[in-house]
């Protein structure tokens, strides 16, 4: 081998070394502890429907109907909802053809049963029979959001303002929530 | 006939997607030359390498993103990552191969001109495509995407960490032609994959349905099989470090593979060569495990029936109600130990190769069909790699330099998925017996490597025989 060709060499894996330990600018890798995921899951909740006939053995007390359902809402206490929620926004639509007044009441409960929050509203009766849509929005923000993660039940009660049985009409309720999650630390 | 070669390079071109040591292909004064193509017309006589150091090859990038993309520091992490989740598509790819050759050898039989090559060589391999209709349900949730179906199928990786033992035959079969063929026996230390899955899920507006939505697994099969891993996720089981350490050099995980090649000389300086390189197989029967889900399921959140009207009761188990649905239409099951097959990424090359510049000195090209040596070469070379959801081609340009002294050179060119300025380097020196070589690629992205989607590196050292020099 020639000395020039050795220079040549040399010169070479010099050049190829430097590229290997060549510069990383412009970048920062500590940055990776501000990574923050923070989807928003939308899902149904609940729904149901009244309609006159199924309200033909109620009792009227004070001049109102109450019906009244409960369900477990176990994911409530997983980890995720206790850690990671940071709001919940809970949308319901009522679609009414009953004549009377409705009042809607979401309750949340604890495992003995204690109110931990209450969302109430009003659902507008049809004077025609026709259905009326009523839209309800609830945001849950982070002060709340305590009462939330103590819950595990939900009740719903639907509250009709009668003085007799209805003779006519139906509710259709719906509902949904999107879940405001923030994870962080990862 | 070259006509119809450059032809052939063009059409390809628009296909064309990654790259596999472009570097070190076709340089016939390299054994390594021989595993990418058992049929390179070698110029030496006998190799030697040195354990473990005889061939080690860094090869890691992605398709879509750089590491400048997401840690850049002018603007915020979770604004760069989002950026790159909007960039990204599920075409998209993030690879690492890792080879480090423990034993290689060869030498050349005085009485049947055939060049006998064996060895040994560790490889790790990882490939995964980026599943951006996963990775945005978990980034952002479905609240922005109603209607629009997460993909399941999008969801394709393969991880592998194997011994290849590999021992092949190279013959001049007359001066135009010169055929390789190469037996490889794999022992699989640790392999997990997840490819043909298949579903989605989906959020749907069902303005006549009973709720706001319907959510909605539809045709869901999710497969993933692991062998020689179940001691990392299982806390019962402990990690046999000797075992594993076993495993790399006889494991019950085994396989067996082929690759074959030629070089043919059209005239003296005109050449093409092909080779299929790793067609095989591994069949995986210990320490397996399976993961698998499978079904439909669709819901609209609880509906209440409020029973206390019927049936006087005022509490009904909804959520478990649901909960039972879920298991009975989407069947789960992570302890399955069913037995496997896996195939390993096939590679395809072939290029063509025109050499110039006769070398006046007096040696010449001994193992071709030329009596003349000649010290440049122009090449084009294609190089194709099997993955789990079709082909990725890199086409990568060449002009070498024998310097005449024992230093080659090479200067490279490669067209990409990853990148349309990738230029590479090699340089080979042979002082006395002894061989070195280095390989870089990705040149342009010297001033911050970090830019630079993908990078590689190869090196090694040997001893080199010739004869007849």
């Amino acid at each position: 081998m020639k000395p020039s060709s050795v220079k040549l060499f040399l010169g070479c894996v010099f050049s190829i070394l430097l590229y290997c330990s060549s510069c990383v600018d412009d970048v920062d890798f500590d940055r990776l502890d501000e990574v923050v995921l923070t989807p928003r899951l939308d899902a149904d909740l609940l729904f149901f429907t009244v309609n006159y006939t199924s309200l033909s053995n109620e009792e009227i007390v004070n001049n109102q109907i109450i019906l009244r359902d409960t369900t477990q809402l176990n994911f409530l206490d997983d980890e995720v909802t206790q850690e990671n929620l940071v709001e919940v926004e809970i949308t319901y639509r009522a679609t009414n053809s009953f004549n009377q007044s409705i009042t809607n009441r979401s309750i949340f409960l604890s495992e003995d049963g204690a109110i931990q929050y209450e969302i109430i509203f009003p659902v507008s009766g049809s004077n025609s029979g026709d259905p009326v849509v009523t839209e309800f929005t609830e945001t849950v923000t982070q002060q709340e959001l305590q009462s939330i993660r103590n819950s595990i039940q939900l009740a719903n009660e639907v509250i009709i303002d009668a003085g007799t049985l209805p003779q006519t009409g139906e509710l259709n309720l719906q509902s949904k929530a999107i879940y405001s999650l923030e994870f962080s630390d990862l | 006939m070259k006509n119809r070669l450059v032809l052939f390079f063009l059409f390809c071109t628009p296909y064309v997607f990654s790259q596999n040591r472009p570097q070190l292909y076709n340089v016939d004064a390299l054994p390594q030359s021989l595993l990418s193509n058992p049929g390179t017309a070698v110029s030496f006589d006998k190799h030697i390498g040195v354990p473990l150091l005889s061939g080690l090859s860094f090869e890691a990038g992605s398709s879509g993103v750089s590491a400048y993309d997401i840690f850049r520091d002018d603007i915020s992490i979770n604004e760069a990552i989002s950026n790159a989740l909007f960039d990204l598509s599920s075409t998209d790819y993030f690879n690492t191969n890792v080879q480090v050759e423990l034993l290689s050898f060869g030498w050349r039989s005085s009485k049947s001109d055939i060049y006998y090559s064996g060895g040994i060589y560790h490889e790790i391999d990882v490939f995964s495509y980026f599943p951006k209709d996963l990775a945005t349900l978990a980034y952002n949730g479905n609240a922005d995407y109603i209607d629009v179906p997460f993909e399941f199928s999008e969801l394709a990786f393969t991880a592998e960490a194997l011994s290849v033992y590999h021992f092949g035959i190279n013959k001049k079969i007359n001066d135009s032609w010169q055929l390789g063929v190469r037996a490889k026996m794999y022992m699989s230390v640790a392999n997990v994959s997840s490819i043909n899955n298949r579903g989605d899920f989906t959020t749907r507006t069902t303005p006549n349905g009973p709720n706001f939505y319907t959510h909605t697994l539809r045709n869901v099969s999710l497969v993933a099989n692991t062998s020689g891993v179940e001691s990392f996720y299982d806390d019962e089981i402990d990690t046999d470090v000797t075992e594993l350490v076993s495993n790399a050099f006889l494991s019950k995980n085994y396989g067996f593979g082929l690759d074959i090649g030629f070089t043919h000389f059209i005239n003296e300086q005109w050449s093409i060569t092909g080779s299929v390189i790793d067609l095989g197989v591994i069949s995986h029967k210990d320490d397996v495990r399976n993961f698998t889900a499978s079904g439909n399921y669709e819901t609209s959140g609880i509906e209440l029936t409020f029973p206390a009207l019927i049936e006087g009761d005022e509490f009904t188990d909804y959520w478990q109600d649901i909960e039972d649905e879920f298991k009975d239409s989407i069947n789960t099951n992570d302890s399955l130990s069913n037995n496997y097959t896996s195939w390993r990424p096939v590679k395809f090359n072939t290029s063509v190769q025109y050499a110039f510049g006769e070398d006046r000195s007096g040696t010449c090209n001994c193992r071709t069909s030329s009596s003349r040596k000649y010290v440049n070469k122009l090449g084009l070379h294609l190089n194709t790699i099997r993955r789990p959801r079709g082909l990725q081609t890199a086409i990568t340009a060449y002009y070498d330099k024998d310097w005449t002294s024992g230093l080659l050179t090479r200067l490279t060119y490669t067209y990409d998925k990853r990148s349309a300025t990738n230029l590479g380097f090699l340089v080979s020196t042979k002082i006395n017996k002894f061989n070195l070589y280095l390989a870089t690629d990705n040149l342009m992205q010297y001033t911050n490597v970090a830019k630079a989607r993908g990078a590689s590196l190869q090196l090694g050292m040997q001893l080199v025989f010739d004869n007849k020099l």
